[in-house]
């Protein structure tokens, strides 16, 4: 079934939309889930919980790319619940090691400015990641957005490992000067 | 700011290049490498049927500008397959029969798809890293170059020189080339990046002829 036609159905209030979205895109959602959490029942808690939210989701939305919708559902999701067991000392895979690399990107000694809005953060990341060039760009995508490991990224890209933690070092580097840049600490 | 701020902060990409990130594959293989072993294998089987035959052949395909000419030692030369293939894209064999359609990468030439020498320094995962350890057929690498070489599925094992010569068409491995010894790849295929390029061997052999320049 298209897109189209599966978020149709969503619109129509038609239960078969989560089955048709479960049969798509549920494999996609499991391996976002799972890159974060590193735990096959949490990774299918948090899938299922992305069905919920797509269902409360549509309508209003409509959105134009429903796989990247439905990722990003699963993501924030994930992190949350991520977040909620980091707190209880729990958690590990990908997640705990990304966690670490990103820290290297926080400027400044300390100084944690509450005040930062995240959707600008967001914005300056956003343009960041777009002047990347389309490999690093992709790389970076592919460790810190879908929290694939090393690894995988090596084997997709056909780079060797080591390449691409020099490539995401250099990136990390790069963000690292220009949120220095634009004053976020 | 903390980690998670980031982390959050980067969930809001923009859609195209989340979809971009994951549609890249990683590259596939040349056309050398997907038409490489048919055009050998048609290469292999026209010497054989000359020399069968008996004949000294030297034949000129007389097509303007891309005329080439077919030697014996050029038969039995691994060059040949190049040279097969380095043409106007559409390859004969030498009597004008059997007409196989061929789409060549244009961006290389012979010159360009060496064999090289190679110490192996370190083993990865799909290939070894290591540095030029003489000159063969090259100088585009000099003696010293850090080079990359990636097998393949089609990637073969030589072994040269005597009764034991033979072709086995297998993955080489650590165990077989250790860190430390002297290789010969015949590449296929190149890849560059911005950061190194990265040389595709179709046949991978112990470079039997490493050393012998200061022996002798």
């Amino acid at each position: 079934m298209d897109d189209p036609q599966i978020v149709a159905l969503y619109w129509e209030r038609d239960e078969k939309a989560i089955q048709e979205t479960a049969r798509k895109y549920g494999r996609y959602c499991y391996a976002i889930a799972y890159g974060i959490l590193h735990d096959a029942a949490d990774a299918e808690e948090s899938v299922n919980d992305t069905y919920l939210d797509a269902w409360n989701s549509m309508p209003p939305h409509r959105p134009s790319v429903l796989a990247t919708f439905l990722g990003k559902i699963t993501r924030r999701i994930s992190i949350d619940r991520f977040r909620r067991y980091h707190a209880a000392k729990r958690g590990g895979g990908e997640m705990t090691v990304v966690l670490g690399e990103l820290e290297e990107c926080i400027p400044g000694g300390g100084d944690v400015e509450q005040a930062v809005e995240q959707q600008l953060l967001a914005e300056v990341i956003n343009a960041f990641v777009k002047t990347l060039p389309r490999t690093e760009q992709g790389v970076f995508l592919c460790r810190y957005w879908y929290m694939d490991s090393v690894e995988n990224i090596a084997k997709q890209f056909g780079f060797s490992q080591s390449k691409v933690k020099s490539m995401l070092h250099r990136t990390r580097a790069k963000l690292r000067e220009q949120l220095i840049k634009e004053d976020l600490q | 700011m903390n980690a998670l701020d980031l982390l959050d902060a980067i969930g809001m990409a923009d859609d195209d290049m989340l979809q971009r990130a994951k549609s890249v594959r990683r590259p596939r293989r040349t056309i050398w490498m997907t038409v490489g072993a048919s055009a050998a294998c048609l290469c292999i089987a026209a010497g054989a049927a000359m020399t069968m035959a008996g004949k000294d052949i030297n034949l000129k395909e007389n097509s303007g500008e891309n005329a080439f000419t077919y030697t014996d030692d050029a038969l039995d030369n691994a060059a040949l397959t190049e040279d097969c293939l380095i043409n106007d894209g559409t390859d004969k064999t030498p009597e004008g029969e059997n007409e196989m359609q061929v789409i060549v990468d244009t961006t290389f030439t012979s010159s360009e798809l060496p064999t090289v020498s190679v110490e192996i320094t370190a083993w990865e995962e799909n290939g070894v890293r290591g540095v030029i350890a003489r000159l063969v057929d090259t100088e585009t690498f000099p003696v010293g170059t850090p080079v990359e070489i990636r097998f393949t599925e089609n990637t073969c094992i030589e072994t040269v020189g005597g009764a034991e010569e033979s072709h086995e068409k297998r993955i080489p491995d650590a165990e077989m080339f250790p860190v430390g010894t002297v290789i010969t790849a015949r590449v296929c295929g190149t890849e560059s990046t911005a950061d190194d390029t990265v040389l595709f061997a179709e046949a991978v052999s112990l470079d039997i002829a490493y050393g012998k320049d200061e022996m002798e």
